[in-house]
Order: structure tokens, then C-alpha cells, then sequence
């Protein structure tokens, strides 16, 4: 496609949006308005997947490659995943309401969608906002919960702080380039100003990616907020944002190559943190808050080496964290949240129980699945690029905490498999939709790992 | 001389040894901030005797400006008979005996300098800044020992003091007005330093926000400068041909928007609403930022700028009027205040009016005396004001009195203070004010200059009426007590100073580059004739033996203008009515989120954390059976730890995210300069 027909995908989304708003006037109510929003959503993907042209829009601003497909195709078939759960299934125990998450969630995606196909510091700074906003609200979404409530509130806060801090940082990027186009920003020569004025602007991404040391909102806020609305906000905007960041990187490492020890230093603090943090943990949710932050330690790893092959490894592996990532927070808001929820799931549901397994392999990096091949890239970049022995040291640490965090998920795979049967059981109805969106995630895990070269090619491996 | 560098560094470096401490290792660690600006000072000694030796004070004052190119080095700028060698870069400025920059970026193609400079105005700036700001450091040793925060206190006083220094050792405009920023922030700190009551807190808030509108000038300001001339540099904008038909309005579009900035800083008419309200912070912080210094930066800027005010002509005169009226109004005020510090906070607008007055006039040197003059009587008063507040526990004059023979250390210092804010003589305030007003007469003002005189009159009565009611009369409490050494020393140190600073008034005249007469007999006798008739009205109503103040009897004689006195000119009541009020119902009308529910998440917030605690101490015992050796408990327990900085609230997060940033950006730049090296 071409010219402005490029933006059909967020049209779609768009449309979805604005009819889930007015879910209580749709065919079946709000179910009806999440399934019409589920369908273009995947529609939207669908086209993304199949149209293979590339172009730029409005003066450059937006820029639809290789990268931008794989990344918008992502986001929005992951959405199209979620409404399709949601359909079947209440956003909380006591929350009916589906239209407004449904709605948001869209918004959110479209965000993520024009973030990884934007190329100027405006559009940029926008789609972020776009599609972190309505994650503030999801968090917070069973509105009489005082525990979502404070979530959100932490989340609201620390994520203006530190979008202020990157508003900040960009305005400093203007004044010391003259420009917001990607294409026109050269830091050489800018001195001290520019390796700030980059600082900065990578700290706002650094708090979307819930990277340490600013990523001290996401467990609190995951652990107040409803499983379903964590499965999205965990997952979908760290996406666009990991896409985001590597074109920010494409520009900036080239002229500050001091960023590529900042970031070195975020990813083995990120990975050492998350994965120790998450060890003890009795909530799942705070559980894949941890695993979420030692995840980002793994990008930021491969995004230090600067080069191609470690840009295509960020991107690739970021959706391939997310798949198993969002249908385990999909499993654990139908079952419970705390870790003692899951116990003989495999004898209540065992296909869902094995679903689960498959997708901690995957997190774990166990062939043929996605997160291993991810994986391998990830470690291979910096390694390939190291011209000092440190970044070699990184992946040394990178590996020894990845065995550590086969200790947490294994945890959850004994609770399913071996602990006793809780006195209480809770009996979850079957739906089809949500058993569809889960199969879905399955195949997916599945297919990224076998099916991998077609997606290499498109983010550039 | 690139010890001048480590002047305003050395209190810089005291803040940044203090704020991270703990309160209670903050508190003990105080002594780092009087160190500091005990060696600030020591070196501002050493750099004003060089300048001092530097400008041969009689060539001087023949050939009054003797500028060396910017470009010249420390070295050479110490070699001896380089008077007779320089330019005339600078009309008013006074030989730059030093000069550093510092290139901290380029922006779309200029370089962007901080520089540092040491000329003769800054030279006598750095002494009263180090001076008054050691002696408020030392007082208040004494006046806040007991406060649980005193380690915070004086970290924010030590980066105060280094942004003062660093703004008047500034060499361009851009990190003049870095400075002024910073100063604000302290100010603002100070100010809400007792923030648990609600008065300091609003106090902080106006002054932040009235200050700011008249940042936002300045800023406006800087933006013409700069698409002006290109440059911040004080050399560049200062020798720009401003007059030219090229600058068309220029020249009075930038001054007036300094002006204005100018304003802000130095309370003046109709900015001022903030500093009588800004006593509500500690009154040593009063004595140095809102009597000696950080108001007086205004006149400083004005000062500094003052070549773009003369090529504009209109802004000069609209410096003379604020000035005027200020000096008026302000002193007005003064006379119906019962708060002691508040009295003292109207007479620092009028007379920060007065310096305005100078300035408008033409008279840089008549203006900057005044300041310095100024700085030490005034923070003297407020010194003082602190004892007299200490014994009495309270502010309010109408409950004090005869303190004269119960602090004589205090009552000595504090009347020496008086007179000279009188402008007795041969204390320091009659020199100075004799100067301005004679400049006035020079120029031709004499309306400005009659009103100057009123201002003076108005100035004796209320400084008479504040002292017979503090001093005079029959004494109120039981338990007087005179202060501690630490606060009596710096308070006999500026009484000093205030007594002789004015018989080397022609020498300093001469050193800032103009020179000062000894005041004319008929002048001088005119403005003490004023002064006299004024102490004479303070004593006939409140001082006279067995009188009995009654505020009522002489609200019905003065009638409508005690009204208007009382309500300080109806401006706070202008600005509540028809700028606070509006905006708050606007706000009110936009407030998306319900304040019950906001109450509720911040209780709750606490309910989560005690049940989140509960429940991981359950979970601990639960899991640690599941633990199959050693190491897999090690990594746990490290798990744990790195549990605990997840403290479950929002302000340490955001401070662990910002500290994280700081250090981050500190790493980097290190990083920079080391693969620069």
C-alpha cells in the first residue's frame, strides 16, 4: 500500500476503539463490541503481515520498514489475542464492564503501533504517551479496589516523572541539533550537552521498558492491578517501546558511544535485579513484574553492542517475550493471582497447564521455542560486537541469572504439577473464546521458534 | 588568580557533601558549610586586595573606565602597570582583572559559555556576599541549633551562597541567570523550611510564583538579547552599538523585560507581595537572602545592564519611577506594621526602591554603595530582630518593650542598625543616601528627588517607632535573656562595618570606577534635618514617657489612610480577588479526580502495605522447606534483599529513579572527559 492507505492498520484499530465505547449499543453488548474489536485487530495484523511495501509519511515522520511491520504486526495481533480472551471472560472477578478496557487497550495499541514506525523526537514522544496513558487506567480499572487504586497512582507518578525527564531530554536534543527528525540528528559535536540530552531520553524509555533502576513502579502496580489488565500493560507497550528504542539507538550510538556503557550497566543491573527479585515472590503477577524487569536487562544487553544484528535481536526477541508473557497473565487472571492459585491445575485443565509449561520454556529459553532462539541473538550481539572484555562479562552474567530464573518458573511449573490439591478449588467455566486466544498463544510460542527465518529477514538479522 | 574558580565552588561542594547525608549525620556534618564559607571568604579577601592593588585609585578616578581585552589571561592580567594599556570596552563595568570561560556546549552551531570574571564591582560584591553570609552561618549556629533539621538548613543556605557567587562573578547574562534560579529555589526552601505549618508553606509558594512571573520577563528578555546580539557575554552585549537604528526598539524591549525580571527578584512595586510574607522562613535566611543579597540581585542586574537602559532612555525612566514608588510605598507600609520582621521586610522594598531610584538616574556607583551599605545594616536589623524574637517568643511588637537594659549587646547593635537605616550620620546609610540623593539633584529629578526625601522621613518614623517600642517602655516578660557569643559576634562584626564603610566612600567610589563626593553640606543637612524630623515623630508617638499606645485613637485620626496602609495598598487583596481566586475556581472546575478518593488511596496505601508485609512473613515460612541447598538459599536471601528497597512508597522510588539519573549523567560526563584526556 502506499501513501496514506500505510495507516489502515490504525484506522482498523481505531474503529475498534471507538465502538467499544459504545459497547452497551452493540449487538451483545459489551462482548459483542470486544469480539468486533478483536476481529480488527487481528485484521489489522493481517494486513501489516501481508502488505510487504515500505514508505515514509508526512515528511518522514513515520517510517514503515521492515522493522515497523514486524513490530505493528506484533502489537496489534498480541491486542487482537487479548479482546479475543476478553470476550470470553470478565476483566476482574467483580468487574462486568468491558467496553472501557476494551477501548483503552486499543488506544494503547495504536500508540504502540505509530511508536515503532515513528522516526521523528514529536511523533515519538506522542505514541509513547498514547500507549502508556490508558495502561494508567487499566491499572486501575476495578475502580473501588484500594490496592489497584495505589497501583495506578504509583505507576501515573513515576511514569510522568520520568516522561518529563525524556520531554526534558528532547528539548535539549532540539536545541542542540535543530532537529526532530531522526534522519537530521547528529550528536557529534555537541559535547557534553548531547551525551545528557541522550541521557535523558533514554531514562523515559529505560521506566516504559520497567528497566532498573526506574523500575520500581511496575511490581507495586502489577500487584494491584487485575491479572488481565497486567497481561496487557506488561506486554504490549514494551513492545513498541523496545522498537522505539532501537531506533533511537540507530541515531545516537553512532556519535555517543558512552550510552553503550549506560545502557551495559542498566542491562546487568536489570538482569541481576529482576531475577534475584523475583525468586521469593508469592504473587505471579509480581512474580512476571520481576521476570518482566530481568527481560528488559536481556534487550538492553544486546542493544549495548550497537550493531544491526543487535537491533534485529532486541526486536525479535521483544515479541517474543511478550507472546508467553501476556497468555501466562491471561492463565493466572482466570485462575488467581497468587502463586498457591495454580496447584493441580494440570489435573482441573491440563491442556491449559501444559500451555503454560510450553510458554515457560519458552521464557526460559528451551529449544525449539521462541525465547531460545531470542535468546541466542540477544547473547550473540554483544559478544560478536566486544571489543573490551566487559560486554563478554555481561553475557557471562546474562547466562549464569538466566539458569537462576529457570529456579522461579520451575517454581510454578511444581505448583501445577506436584502440590496438593488446594480444599477449595476454583471451578473456572469454560469458554471458547479465551480457550481460542490461549491456543493462539500456543501456536505462536510455537511457531515463532520453527518458523524463524521469514521474521529474521524482516527485522534485519 | 584561578583560585576565584573555588569561591562560590566551596559552598557548591558543602551542599553536595550534605544532602545526601542522613538527617542526623547532616546535622552533625553542619561545620562543613561554615567551613566552607569561612574559606570562601578568606579567599574573596584575597581577591578583593588584589583588585584593590590592581586599580591605582586616583588614575581611576580621572580615566574612569580601564577595560582589558577578554581574552587576556590570568597571568598577564597580574603584571604591573597594566592600567595604562587597556581599552574602553566596558563604559561602566570597571577593569576585568580575571576572566575564565568555560564551554559547556554547542547549540545549533554558538558555543554556549559560562564564564567567570573578577572586576572591581564583583570584587566588592564577593565581600559583602562571603561576609554576610559567614556572619548569618555563624549567628545561626546559635539561633538553630536546637531545630531537628538544621543540617538541611545549612545545606540549602551553603548552595544559596554559591549560586550568589556565582552570579556576581557571572561574565555573561546565561549563567547570571542560572544563578538567579538556583537563589530562587533556596529562597523557596528556606522560606517553607518550617513546612509542617501552613503559613511558611503558602509564604513559599507566593514568593515562588511571584518571582517566577517576573523570571518569565526575564527570560523574554534574554530571548531578544540573544536574537539581538548572538551573544550573552557581558563584553559583547554591553559594547553592542544598542543606540544603532539597526537595534530599532531593541535596546528598550530588552531592558524593560530585564526590568521586569529585575523587579520580581527585588520586590518592587508591584511585585513586591512576597517578600513581607516570605518571613515566615528562619530569620537568619531572611537576613541573607531577603535583606543582604538574593533581593539585592535585581539591583545587580539592573546594574550590570545598565548601558542598554541608557540607550533606551525610556527604561531608565521607568526604573525611576518603579524605584520612586516603591521607595515610597514601601516605606508606608512600614509604619503600620505590628510583625518586627515585617517592618523590616517593607523597609527592605523601599530601600531596594531607593537603589532603583540610583540606577534610574544614571548613578551605577550612588546605586551599588546603597547596596552594600544596605547588606550590612539590614542584616545587622534582622540579626537583631532574630535576639529580640528569641526573647520574646514572639513577633508581634505590641508585645514587647524595654529591652534596652536587659540586651545590651543587642540593643548597641541593633540601634547602631536603626540610625544608619535613618540615615544618621556618619553611620554607613547617610553616605549612601546623601549619594543618591545628590545624583538626583545632579540629573535634574526633582520630583524623584523630593519623593526620595519623603521616602526618608518616612523611613526615620518607622525605624523610631519600631525601636521605642522594642527597646523603650516597660518590659513584658520575666525571662530576658541576652543571646549566645555566636550570635552576638557576627552582630558586633557587622555594627562595625556599618560604622566605618562610610568615611571610605570616595575610595570606593573610585575603585568601582566613579567617583563619590563627600556629601554638600546643604544636602547633608537637608536629609539629616528630615531624618531628625522624622525620628522626632516616632518619638512623639510612641516613645514619650507614660504614653499609651492606642492603635485605635490614631486609626480614627488617620482615618482612610490608615485603611489603606493596613491593607498594604489593597494589592494582595487584587491579586487574591482577581488572579488567585479565579484560577483556583478554574482548577476547582477542571479537578478530574475526586479528593475523597484520593484520601482513600493514600489510607489504603497504608492498609496494603501492612497486609502485603503480613502476608510475605507468612510466605517466608512457607517457602524456605522448599530450599534444596545452600546456594539456593544464598540466592534467595539476596532475592530478599533486593526486596527490601521495594519499600511499597512513591517518594522513594522517585528518588531512588532521579538519583539513579544523577548518577548516570555523572558516569557518562566522566566518561566523556576521560576519552577527551
Amino acid at each position: 500500500m502506499v501513501g496514506y492507505w500505510q495507516l489502515l492498520p490504525e484506522g482498523l484499530v481505531l474503529t475498534g476503539a471507538l465502538i467499544a465505547l459504545f459497547g452497551e449499543f452493540m449487538p451483545g453488548g459489551d462482548r459483542g463490541a470486544v469480539r468486533i474489536g478483536a476481529a480488527l485487530a487481528f485484521s489489522a495484523a493481517l494486513i501489516i503481515a501481508l502488505d510487504g511495501s515500505s514508505g515514509t509519511l508526512f515528511g518522514g515522520m513515520l517510517t514503515f520498514d521492515g522493522p515497523a511491520r514486524f513490530i505493528r504486526a506484533g502489537v496489534a495481533g498480541l491486542t487482537g489475542v487479548w479482546l479475543l480472551w476478553l470476550s470470553g471472560r470478565d476483566i476482574a472477578p467483580d468487574e462486568p464492564r468491558r467496553r472501557d478496557a476494551a477501548a483503552l487497550a486499543l488506544l494503547s495499541a495504536i500508540g504502540g503501533m505509530v511508536l515503532a514506525a515513528s522516526t521523528d523526537l514529536i511523533t515519538m514522544y506522542m505514541a509513547l504517551e498514547l500507549s502508556t496513558m490508558p495502561a494508567y487506567v487499566l491499572v486501575g480499572y476495578r475502580r473501588r479496589d484500594v490496592a489497584g487504586l495505589e497501583g495506578a497512582l504509583k505507576y501515573f507518578l513515576l511514569s510522568l516523572l520520568t516522561s518529563l525527564i525524556m520531554l526534558y531530554g528532547l528539548s535539549f536534543l532540539y536545541g542542540s541539533t535543530g532537529a526532530t527528525l531522526f534522519a537530521d540528528i547528529s550528536l557529534s559535536g555537541t559535547g557534553a550537552l548531547g551525551l545528557i540530552a541522550a541521557l535523558l531520553t533514554i531514562v523515559g524509555l529505560l521506566a516504559k521498558l520497567s528497566a532498573a533502576p526506574f523500575h520500581f513502579w511496575a511490581p507495586d502496580a502489577y500487584a494491584g492491578a487485575p491479572a488481565s489488565a497486567v497481561a496487557f500493560v506488561s506486554t504490549v507497550p514494551k513492545i513498541a517501546g523496545a522498537a522505539a528504542m532501537v531506533r533511537l539507538m540507530h541515531v545516537m550510538l553512532p556519535d555517543e558511544p558512552q550510552l553503550q556503557w549506560i545502557l551495559l550497566l542498566a542491562a546487568v543491573v536489570s538482569m541481576v535485579l529482576g531475577n534475584l527479585s523475583a525468586l521469593p515472590q508469592s504473587d505471579i503477577r509480581r512474580l512476571m513484574a520481576y521476570s518482566g524487569v530481568a527481560h528488559t536487562g536481556y534487550l538492553l544487553l544486546a542493544l549495548s553492542s550497537g550493531t544491526q544484528y543487535g537491533y534485529g535481536a532486541v526486536l525479535y526477541y521483544a515479541v517474543a517475550y511478550a507472546v508467553p508473557s501476556l497468555a501466562i497473565m491471561l492463565v493466572v487472571a482466570e485462575e488467581g493471582p497468587a502463586l498457591a492459585d495454580m496447584a493441580q491445575l494440570a489435573a482441573r485443565r491440563p491442556a491449559v497447564a501444559w500451555s503454560v509449561v510450553v510458554w515457560l520454556m519458552s521464557l526460559i529459553g528451551i529449544p525449539p521455542l521462541a525465547g531460545f532462539f531470542g535468546k541466542l541473538y540477544l547473547f550473540r550481539a554483544p559478544l560478536e560486537a566486544a571489543s573490551t572484555p566487559w560486554p563478554v562479562a555481561a553475557v557471562v552474567v546474562a547466562v549464569l541469572v538466566s539458569v537462576v530464573s529457570a529456579g522461579y518458573y520451575f517454581r510454578v511449573i511444581r505448583q501445577m504439577f506436584l502440590a496438593d490439591e488446594p480444599d477449595s478449588p476454583c471451578v473456572v467455566p469454560n469458554s471458547v473464546a479465551s480457550n481460542i486466544a490461549v491456543g493462539i498463544a500456543v501456536v505462536a510460542t510455537i511457531a515463532m521458534g520453527i518458523g524463524i527465518a521469514p521474521l529474521l529477514e524482516l527485522v534485519g538479522l | 588568580m584561578d583560585y576565584i574558580i573555588a569561591i562560590p565552588l566551596l559552598p557548591a561542594l558543602a551542599f553536595v557533601v550534605l544532602a545526601p547525608l542522613s538527617r542526623a549525620a547532616r546535622n552533625r556534618a553542619r561545620y562543613v558549610a561554615v567551613a566552607a564559607i569561612a574559606a570562601s571568604l578568606v579567599l574573596s579577601l584575597m581577591a578583593f586586595g588584589t583588585a584593590w592593588s590592581e586599580i591605582p585609585q586616583e588614575e581611576h578616578a580621572a580615566a574612569p573606565s580601564i577595560a582589558l581585552s577578554e581574552t587576556h589571561a590570568s597571568e598577564s592580567s597580574t603584571e604591573p602597570g597594566l592600567a595604562s594599556e587597556g581599552g574602553d570596552e566596558l563604559a561602566e563595568g570597571g577593569a576585568v582583572l580575571w576572566n575564565r570561560s568555560f564551554a559547556i556546549a554547542t547549540v545549533a552551531g554558538a558555543d554556549i559559555d559560562l564564564g567567570m570574571q573578577l572586576d572591581p564591582i564583583a570584587a566588592v560584591m564577593l565581600l559583602v556576599v562571603t561576609i554576610v553570609g559567614a556572619c548569618v552561618q555563624v549567628y545561626s549556629l546559635g539561633y538553630m541549633h536546637r531545630d531537628e533539621r538544621v543540617g538541611w538548613y545549612y545545606a540549602v543556605l551553603s548552595l544559596f551562597t554559591a549560586a550568589m557567587l556565582a552570579l556576581v562573578l557571572a561574565d555573561n547574562f546565561l549563567l547570571l541567570y542560572l544563578s538567579w534560579e538556583i537563589m530562587g529555589l533556596c529562597s523557596y526552601l528556606l522560606i517553607g523550611f518550617w513546612h509542617e505549618q501552613e503559613a511558611p508553606r503558602k509564604a513559599s509558594m507566593k514568593a515562588f510564583l511571584t518571582t517566577r512571573v517576573g523570571d518569565v520577563g526575564f527570560a523574554i528578555g534574554l530571548f531578544a538579547m540573544w536574537g539581538t546580539v548572538g551573544s550573552f557575554a557581558f563584553s559583547d552585549v554591553l559594547s553592542y552599538d544598542w543606540a544603532a537604528p539597526a537595534a530599532g526598539g531593541a535596546a528598550t524591549l530588552v531592558a524593560l523585560m530585564l526590568l521586569f525580571g529585575a523587579m520580581g527578584k527585588s520586590a518592587q512595586v508591584p511585585l513586591h507581595v512576597w517578600l513581607p510574607d516570605a518571613m515566615a522562613g528562619p530569620t537568619p535566611a531572611s537576613a541573607l537572602i531577603h535583606a543582604a543579597t538574593m533581593v539585592a540581585a535585581g539591583v545587580y542586574l539592573v546594574g550590570r545592564a545598565l548601558p542598554i537602559f541608557e540607550a533606551s532612555g525610556v527604561a531608565l525612566s521607568v526604573t525611576l519611577f518603579i524605584g520612586a514608588t516603591t521607595a515610597l510605598l514601601g516605606g508606608l507600609m512600614a509604619t503600620v506594621q505590628h510583625d518586627i520582621k515585617k517592618v523590616l521586610a517593607y523597609s527592605t522594598i523601599s530601600q531596594l526602591g531607593y537603589m532603583f531610584i540610583a540606577l534610574g538616574a544614571g548613578g551605577l556607583v550612588a546605586g551599588f554603595y546603597h547596596l552594600i551599605t544596605h547588606a550590612f545594616f539590614k542584616s545587622l536589623l534582622f540579626l537583631g530582630a532574630g535576639v529580640i524574637i528569641h526573647a520574646y517568643h514572639t513577633q508581634d511588637m505590641r508585645e514587647m518593650g524595654g529591652l534596652a537594659r536587659y540586651l545590651p549587646w543587642t540593643t548597641a547593635t541593633f540601634t547602631i542598625g536603626s540610625l544608619a537605616l535613618a540615615g544618621v550620620f556618619p553611620l554607613s546609610g547617610f553616605w549612601s543616601k546623601d549619594e543618591i540623593l545628590t545624583v538626583l539633584w545632579h540629573e535634574g529629578h526633582y520630583v524623584t528627588w523630593a519623593i526620595a526625601l519623603a521616602a526618608a522621613f518616612v523611613t526615620a518614623f518607622y525605624v523610631a517607632r519600631l525601636w521605642f517600642r522594642v527597646f523603650a517602655g516597660p518590659r513584658q516578660s520575666e525571662e530576658l535573656h541576652e543571646a549566645h557569643n555566636e550570635m552576638i559576634a557576627p552582630m558586633v562584626l557587622l555594627a562595625g562595618i556599618t560604622v566605618v564603610i562610610g568615611f571610605f566612600g570616595p575610595q570606593i567610589g573610585a575603585f568601582l570606577g566613579h567617583e563619590i563626593l563627600w556629601p554638600a553640606f546643604s544636602m547633608a543637612a537637608t536629609s539629616l534635618a528630615v531624618g531628625g524630623a522624622g525620628i522626632a515623630l516616632g518619638w512623639w508617638g510612641y516613645g514619650r514617657r507614660n504614653l499609651v499606645v492606642n492603635t485605635r485613637s490614631l486609626k480614627q485620626r488617620a482615618g482612610y489612610g490608615y485603611d489603606m496602609l493596613a491593607n498594604k495598598f489593597y494589592f494582595d487583596i487584587t491579586y487574591e480577588y482577581f488572579i488567585i481566586r479565579p484560577f483556583m475556581r478554574l482548577t476547582a472546575g477542571l479537578a478530574v479526580f475526586d479528593m475523597k478518593r484520593v484520601d482513600g488511596v493514600v489510607n489504603g496505601a497504608a492498609r496494603v502495605w501492612n497486609s502485603a508485609t503480613s502476608l510475605g512473613a507468612q510466605f517466608d515460612t512457607q517457602v524456605i522447606d522448599g530450599a534444596v541447598n545452600g546456594i539456593a538459599s544464598l540466592i534467595r536471601r539476596a532475592g530478599q534483599g533486593a526486596r527490601r528497597i521495594q519499600t511499597g512508597r512513591i517518594q522513594t522510588y522517585q528518588r531512588l529513579a532521579v538519583g539513579a539519573l544523577v548518577m548516570l549523567m555523572v558516569a557518562s560526563v566522566l566518561l566523556l572527559v576521560a576519552k577527551g584526556a
